[in-house]
């Protein structure tokens, strides 16, 4: 929760017990029926109640309170007292002193001491001093109350037992249940009723110590009383935040797996447009992956590697809801994020998950804000700027080109080519033309409050971003409603909502540019080629018919638009037994439209069809339906928490596809207007799964924690005899801090060993939801005349004997904070996913493609150490600066799978696959040839020939089966992020900084750039190239169709994607001026950002962060002419009123 | 505790309701597919996946590829396009990891599978609808007809091949069974459709479509030819000559117009309409007058075909074959933009979606074939006056070859001409033998003269196995010289 209570200033806490105690004391009086008013000197009746009083008062708690109202004696001082007696009775000292008017005094006649004989000097004393002389040596003690009332006592009297009853309250006064009020030291505790009451039977001499989740935790002293009513304020200090876990929340100092809560207070001062990028470089274990810089496009999240080679994403979890990912939430409305990394934590999840989402990849859990009682607030976050390409690529000229082109086709034995006349004059610079400076803007307004009795929340968005790429863009309109109330004592309701609206115009990348991608044609596409023929078509290659990019921005009109609801509906009842039941039904649901059409004039496709038109719609919508029961115990030493419950989630799924040609002209793009090749589809699948789950979560004492959960998970997806799976995990944590022999080492706040094991399970989507069914599939039709329908066997094979996979995770760390400024979290994780679930290709002589199937033997293991350091280095009042560092280094290897266990992927157009996932490799590792460089003679490039001792040869020679080998691996061997946050005055700046390591990348793209072999454009590396004999370089000849094999995929395109890049600066200015107040703005800042500014690499593409098949984990890192990231540079204004 | 009442009912309201979903809830089956177990139930499932067998035949095997390995490889046509692959192929540089390859082993595979489906599911359905007929059984000859065409393909593009016969066949990494043992299977599943299968259908389309008793003895008469049993070969092309539903057309033109389609020449011909069922390859080979795009075309006619046109002069043959024409850019080797061969037996591309069948066995093939089992078995005399027939309906006069020799080379080039750029010529150069066909391509010349060095050796006759597959399989070996 983490926000400070601006309202109520930190009350010290000596101020706290004296105002407590002396209201205590009062009441306590008050109540006594016998004395209606105190009066001295004492009656009989008076004393009887006084003696009645001091046997209630213990004398601790006297001694506290002296040592407490030493202070506010002083106060009292200056009355003074001049006094002279020898050997004469206390008791009528007090009698003397109290006759001067001033003072007077309470105490019971039967003390003996009372009696005892001494002298009395007093010259202009304070009653302190009196009193000190007086009682020195003597077996009593006494006590300044309000009034100028003095209480004195005997300090020997004994302990007792007394009933106290209180109330527990939170910073805005309202009341707390479940908070766990404890003696300290002992097992005695209770906690507190829906009302915040609580009673408890403790010692006199008792403190009490109360602890609430979110709450700083307060020890009180009883000091007698008995009515003790608390107040606790909302922890701001990380070991007491709150942590969602699942199904629940944990403190962060109760948590005994690796659990991290990500800070998103920088989505107020940078341009975040999906919740997944809050995530980037903030937390150790988890790598955040913009595949490309498409706008709208979703990222990748690895969480502790790539635990399945079918993989798949985290699992998320949205305020309880379980979702495929977060885009459909505005990231402005989230109010945290936590990551579950281990199976300790996230075992409680088993293996739910969506399609292509499961536990195994870590949950992310994130809540959205509420609204808080008392004042309602607004808070606006705008912001504009614009984003730009990284860097362009150099290419050659047009003269440059012609004279490699020709050399290119004499070395090929082809005719020369000659620009046509017409074309001569024409040099276009295809980069500049088609990308562009791309405005973003995005607005965020909500409106919040609430009562005793609820709290809501309200938050409109809106974001636009275009795309560096011309016409592509991303409109985003959202809504999101949270609500909770409670109806009664014991019954509370909530909802939460969110929607979201999406606009995006797409532009074709990761192709060819005749196969439309617009970012290779951009690069591949000659200067010499018109933008546009004076019929408006668009300008072709000369020599090769193919379009320039912009046929493929401007011919097809490519539009989505995408409704996304999520949310729920809850309600919470309050049970005796401290139990707590929670029903909950959440629903997403998300439905998009997509619409193409090409032009039926201007792009040669579309001439030859007269325009196509094509409609796709999809609709997804889950229903999860949770029911969870908890139960909260502490006493005395000993602390329960569990959760029990049970969850069905039932997704279904319809898709539909229309298509048709033949369009008079392009000013109608719908399908009526289609006339011929009409076809349309509609399919529609589901899945559903049942789960049952308990943990429970035990501490003693605060130092030794245990949780264990267990989840039983049964999926439609698997065989009848297969559907269930068992998942179980166990924690524990030793706060070795709270043992006394660390007691001492005041330089440590909180040591705490954590120790967890647990069990995970996934089922990789691939295709379909049956994966164990086997199938047919119609539209395989035949005309006989009339066309026939037909169907033949689905290309999958099903498998009716699929197993969960399953994944288990040993986690060993610590968190350590010291000096109360410095903060080191470490842990050791060891990740072995079992029973693989492989898409295993099937021979094509069997006629299928692939089959799911068990991979009994196979193991995908990452294996890993991450640790984050967080310091607050400076804390001056004018200066603060904290930072953190977080790194997290994984090593992934596939094990146990023999040769037919080997999945190719990465397919690059007339080449081949690029990666492979076998045995002994990190998954998705790149495979190919190794290029030794350039033959002086022939300009040919030189492979290693590894079947035959690695003599190098030319391409020709080698043999695909042999000859390729393991060229790196796409995956990082660490990475990194470097946190820097400070502040000055009104001033703060953020800098985040985050970097990879050790990964690969397969810059493809290169293929066709330093390529020559076809009537393209190539980069200005091509300037180096072979031509003749003698020429020593690393660029070939250039050669029409490439029969000297020069591009074949080899280690010439893999190049090192390591980089350090400056994700973000932001520098905000927060404006307080009176002026500001007088309009009712309580909160007013500017802010400049500037995203992804700088990357240090020494990637030869636009940036080293790439991957042309965005999330799949089995082709990563792959450049193939992939939309570039952009760099942004936004302006924006928070406003809170 | 009034209050706890309500709140138990409550719970155990959600309790139940979570309960009552749960039996039946974790049953799902496909919506969009039907499942195996529950698809085969009927006579008119049974037709149903026969017609998905059938489908296979526009497989981009079919549509194209058969025309590029048998023409474009040979000496009939270049390459043309822009495709590497097809350069490859074409350049006889082929690797492994050929991109056509590879597509054309899995995708004749995958309709290997289809009829394997028929074959495995269909005897098992029971329906009074084919009391007292034979369909049932005919279904299944059709499917064997299907299975050993598409095998016919495959043992004389690879030679060894895996056999597989199941659709079901747990032995998933099959290795290559020997050329002879495909051929046997081949020849098993053609004589037993034979005797099963109708000598026709209801209509034309189905009769030409569909495999049919002529259909299945057209076939075996190639499948022996190609094995070298000219014997049989000649048995079996005089049972389809004799078949009584085969008659020359009168005209060579119209066999390509695309206004007789299932005519009486033709035997075996896939079937193609605009409403759904196109072809899209057309596009890729015809010129830009049909087309009307400027993209670079495909299997360009050769110097080597146009000199044979002109040699003979066959100007029916050439006129329907090929059309010349401007074009920009040029093709493949040839230096005058305005006189630029292009294939012309089909005429309608259509944007993608040409309505003209294409015949994979016809009538003048087999008439030829037999001319050649006749010659080959040393009957010369007779084999002479059918290579007249056939060039007499193109206004060619008779065949000045005598010996046998010579009337060998007769054929081949009467084939050559009369079947251009339908996928016939490389098994034709096969059959010639070996060392005559490394002659003839390794002979090759552009259209300046210059040689093409082909260099062409035995063992790039077959196709590699694909890479892919080995990868998969490693019980797949390698053709030699790959």
């Amino acid at each position: 929760m983490g926000f400070r209570c601006n309202g109520t200033p930190q009350i010290k806490s000596e101020t706290i017990y004296q105002l407590t105690v002396s209201k205590g004391f009062n009441s306590l009086i008050t109540k006594s029926k016998n004395m209606k008013k105190l009066q001295p000197p004492p009656g009989r009746s008076n004393l009887r109640l006084l003696f009645k009083f001091f046997v209630i008062m213990k004398l601790t708690i006297v001694l506290i309170l002296l040592a407490v109202l030493n202070v506010r004696a002083g106060a009292h001082a200056q009355g003074s007292i001049t006094l002279n007696m020898q050997q004469v009775e206390i008791q009528k000292v007090l009698n003397k002193i109290e006759k001067q008017g001033e003072f007077r005094f309470l105490y019971n006649y039967d003390l003996e001491s009372l009696n005892k004989k001494v002298d009395v000097h007093l010259n202009q004393s304070s009653i302190k001093e009196a009193l000190d002389k007086l009682l020195a040596n003597t077996d009593l003690t006494y006590k300044l109350l309000e009034n100028n009332l003095v209480v004195v006592m005997s300090n020997t009297q004994l302990n007792q037992d007394t009933r106290i009853t209180g109330k527990i309250t939170g910073a805005n006064g309202e009341a707390l249940s479940g908070v766990s009020v404890l003696v300290k030291g002992t097992s005695i505790g209770t906690n507190t009723d829906n009302n915040g009451n609580f009673t408890l039977t403790v010692p006199n001499d008792a403190t009490l110590v109360v602890s609430s989740i979110g709450y700083e935790s307060k020890e009180v002293k009883v000091n007698g009383q008995s009515v003790v009513n608390i107040q606790i304020a909302t922890s701001n200090k990380q070991l007491d935040q709150v942590v969602v876990v699942g199904y629940g929340a944990q403190r962060q100092k109760d948590i005994t797996s690796a659990i991290s809560s990500v800070n998103v207070k920088d989505v107020s001062t940078r341009p975040i447009v999906t919740a997944d990028e809050v995530l980037a470089g903030k937390t150790p274990g988890v790598q955040v992956v913009q595949p490309s810089g498409k706008p709208g496009s979703p990222l990748e999240v690895r969480v502790r590697g790539t635990a399945s080679p079918l993989g798949g994403q985290p699992l998320y979890v949205i305020d309880g809801v379980m979702a495929d990912d977060a885009t459909g939430i505005d990231p402005n409305n989230i109010e945290s994020i936590s990551i579950l990394k281990d199976a300790s934590a996230a075992g409680i999840y088993g293996t739910a998950g969506g399609s292509n989402n499961s536990a195994t990849n870590g949950v992310i859990l994130i809540t959205t804000k509420t609204g808080s009682k008392g004042k309602t607030r607004v808070d606006v976050n705008a912001y504009t700027g614009y984003q730009e390409i990284v860097k362009t690529l150099p290419m050659l000229n047009g003269q440059q080109l012609i004279t490699l082109l020709n050399e290119q086709q004499a070395n090929a034995g082809q005719p020369a080519l000659a620009i046509p006349p017409d074309l001569q004059n024409v040099n276009n610079n295809w980069q500049d033309i088609i990308y562009r400076r791309a405005p973003i803007t995005g607005i965020s307004a909500g409106f919040s409050g609430g009562s005793d009795k609820g709290t809501y929340r309200l938050s409109l968005g809106y974001l636009n971003q275009d795309g560096i790429v011309e016409l592509s863009n991303y409109v985003r309109y959202s809504v999101n409603f949270n609500l909770e109330q409670s109806m009664n004592k014991w019954l509370s309701v909530g909802a939460h909502l969110n929607y979201n609206r999406t606009n995006s115009r797409d532009v074709p990348d990761n192709e060819r540019v005749n196969q439309g991608g617009v970012v290779l044609g951009a690069l591949s596409t000659p200067p010499f080629v018109p933008k546009y023929n004076a019929d408006g078509t668009f300008g072709l290659n000369p020599f090769q018919a193919w379009e320039n990019p912009l046929a493929s921005i401007e011919g097809p009109y490519n539009k989505t638009t995408g409704n996304s609801i999520l949310g729920d509906a809850h309600i919470q009842i309050k049970l005796p037994y401290n139990l707590r039941f929670r029903s909950q039904f959440g629903t997403s649901l998300t439905n998009s439209n997509y619409d193409y059409f090409l032009d039926p004039f201007r792009t040669q496709y579309g001439r030859s069809k007269n325009g196509i038109g094509q409609n796709n719609t999809q609709e997804i919508f889950r229903y999860d339906f949770q029911n969870t029961l908890t139960f909260d115990k502490h006493f005395g030493d000993h602390g329960i928490t569990a959760v029990a419950g049970m969850e069905s989630i039932e997704q279904k799924e319809t898709y539909g596809y229309m298509y048709g040609e033949g369009f008079p002209n392009a000013n109608v793009m719908t399908l009526n207007e289609a006339t011929t090749n009409k076809s349309i589809s509609t399919t529609k699948q589901e899945w559903s799964l049942v789960s049952y789950f308990a943990r429970v979560n035990y501490a003693f004492s605060d130092r030794y924690l245990f949780t264990a959960s267990i989840r039983a998970d049964g999926s439609s997806r698997l065989g009848t005899d297969h559907q269930f799976g068992y998942f179980p995990a166990f924690s524990a944590g030793w706060r070795i801090s709270k043992e006394n022999f660390m007691m001492n080492m005041k330089s440590v706040d909180d040591l705490k060993f954590r120790l967890g094991w647990g069990e995970t399970g996934n089922i990789p989507f691939i295709g379909s939801y049956y994966p164990s069914t086997a199938t047919v599939s119609g539209g395989n039709n035949y005309p006989w005349g009339a066309i026939f329908p037909g169907v033949i066997p689905s290309s999958t094979k099903g498998n009716p004997d699929l197993k969960w996979e399953q994944t288990q995770q040993f986690n060993i760390g610590f968190d350590l904070s010291m000096f109360n400024w410095l903060r080191f979290t470490a842990d050791y994780y060891n990740k072995r996913t079992t029973g693989l679930i492989y898409q295993q290709n099937l021979p094509f002589s069997t006629g299928y493609s692939y089959t799911l199937a068990n991979v009994e033997n196979g193991v995908v293991q990452n294996d890993g150490f991450e640790f984050n350091i967080a310091a607050d280095v400076f804390k001056g009042t004018g200066f603060t600066w904290t930072t953190s560092l977080n790194m997290s280094f994984n090593k992934n290897v596939m094990k146990g799978l023999d040769s037919n266990n080997i999945i190719y992927a990465g397919n690059i157009p007339e080449r081949d696959n690029s990666t492979i996932t076998k045995n002994g490799l990190p998954i998705g590792s790149f495979w190919g040839y190794i290029a030794t460089g350039v033959d002086p003679q022939t300009g040919y490039v030189k492979y290693k020939q590894i079947s035959k001792g690695g003599q190098e040869v030319f391409g020709g020679e080698l043999d695909p089966a042999k000859d390729r080998t393991n060229l790196g691996s796409p995956l990082p061997k660490f990475t990194f992020g470097f946190i820097n946050d400070f502040s000055y005055k009104n001033f703060t700046l953020s800098v985040l900084v985050d970097g990879v390591n050790g990964n690969k990348v397969f810059d493809a793209t290169r293929i066709e750039t330093e390529g020559m072999f076809q009537v393209n454009n190539s980069s200005t590396a091509a300037l180096r190239r072979w031509k003749s004999p003698g020429d020593v370089t690393d660029m070939p000849q250039a050669r029409f169709a490439d029969s000297a094999q020069n591009t074949l995929i080899s280690s010439r395109f893999i190049e090192d994607g390591s980089f350090v890049r400056i994700k973000n600066i932001s520098l905000a200015y927060n404006w307080q001026s009176e002026w500001v107040k007088s309009l009712g703005v309580t909160n007013l800042r500017f802010y400049i950002s500037l995203q992804n500014i700088a990357t240090f690499s020494k990637y030869k593409g636009y940036q080293p962060e790439v991957n042309r098949d965005g999330q799949s984990p089995l082709s990563q890192g792959i450049d193939y002419g992939t939309y570039p990231q952009a760099k942004t540079v936004t302006l924006g204004i928070n406003l809170q009123l | 505790m009034k209050q706890n009442n309500k709140a138990w009912l409550l719970i155990i309201a959600a309790a139940a309701i979570t309960q009552s979903c749960s039996k039946d809830f974790l049953n799902k089956t496909p919506q969009s597919d039907y499942t195996t177990a529950s698809f085969y139930k009927t006579a008119n499932d049974a037709e149903t996946a026969l017609t998905g067998a059938y489908s296979g035949l526009h497989d981009q095997y079919y549509i194209w590829d058969y025309q590029i390995n048998g023409d474009a490889r040979a000496d009939n046509a270049y390459a043309g396009g822009d495709n590497p692959d097809n350069f490859q192929i074409d350049n006889f540089q082929l690797t492994a990891s050929n991109g056509n390859v590879t597509r054309d082993w899995q995708g004749i595979y995958n309709r290997v599978l289809a009829a394997n489906a028929v074959l495995d599911n269909i005897p098992k359905i029971e329906d009074p609808v084919w009391n007292g007929t034979d369909r049932k059984n005919q279904i299944l000859a059709e499917a064997k007809f299907l299975r050993a065409f598409h095998y016919f393909h495959l043992v004389t593009t690879w030679g060894e091949v895996p056999l597989v016969l199941s659709s079901t066949d747990q032995d998933i990494f099959k290795s290559r069974s020997s050329v002879a043992d495909v051929y046997a299977q081949i020849e098993k599943d053609l004589l037993e459709a034979e005797t099963v299968l109708p000598k026709t259908f209801d209509s034309d389309a189905q009769t030409r479509g569909r495999a049919t008793q002529g259909g299945a003895e057209a076939l075996l008469a190639k499948v022996y030819a190609q094995e070298g049993k000219y014997q049989e070969c000649l048995d079996y092309c005089d049972k389809v000559i004799n078949n009584g539903n085969y008659t020359l057309l009168g005209d060579y033109a119209q066999l390509f117009d695309g206004a007789h389609a299932n005519n009486s020449e033709s035997i075996f011909e896939i079937q193609y309409n605009d409403a759904g069922a196109g072809d899209w390859g057309i596009q890729l080979l015809t010129p830009p007058s049909l087309t009307g795009d400027d993209w670079i075309k495909f299997n360009t006619p050769s110097h080597d075909l146009l000199k044979a046109f002109d040699a003979a002069n066959d100007v029916v043959r050439k006129g329907v074959s090929i059309i010349v024409e401007k074009a920009n850019p040029p093709a493949q080797y040839v230096a005058d933009p305005n006189n630029v061969p292009f294939i012309g037996k089909w005429r309608h591309p259509n944007g993608w979606n040409s309505p003209d069948n294409v015949m994979m066995i016809r009538l003048a093939d087999i008439i030829l074939l037999k001319a050649e089992a006749l010659n080959q078995l040393g009957r010369t005399d007779e084999a002479i006056p059918l290579v007249d027939q056939i060039r007499q309906r193109v206004s060619l006069g008779k065949t000045t070859a005598t010996t046998q020799d010579e009337v060998k080379l007769a054929i081949l080039n009467e084939r050559r001409l009369e079947l251009a750029f339908e996928g016939e010529r490389w098994n034709d150069l096969l059959r010639a033998g070996t060392d005559y066909t490394i002659q003839v391509m390794n002979s090759q010349k552009d259209g300046a003269g210059n040689n093409l060095n082909y260099n062409v050796t035995a063992d790039k006759l077959l196709f590699p196995i694909p890479q892919q597959d080995r990868d998969l399989n490693k019980n797949l070996t390698q053709n030699p010289g790959y």
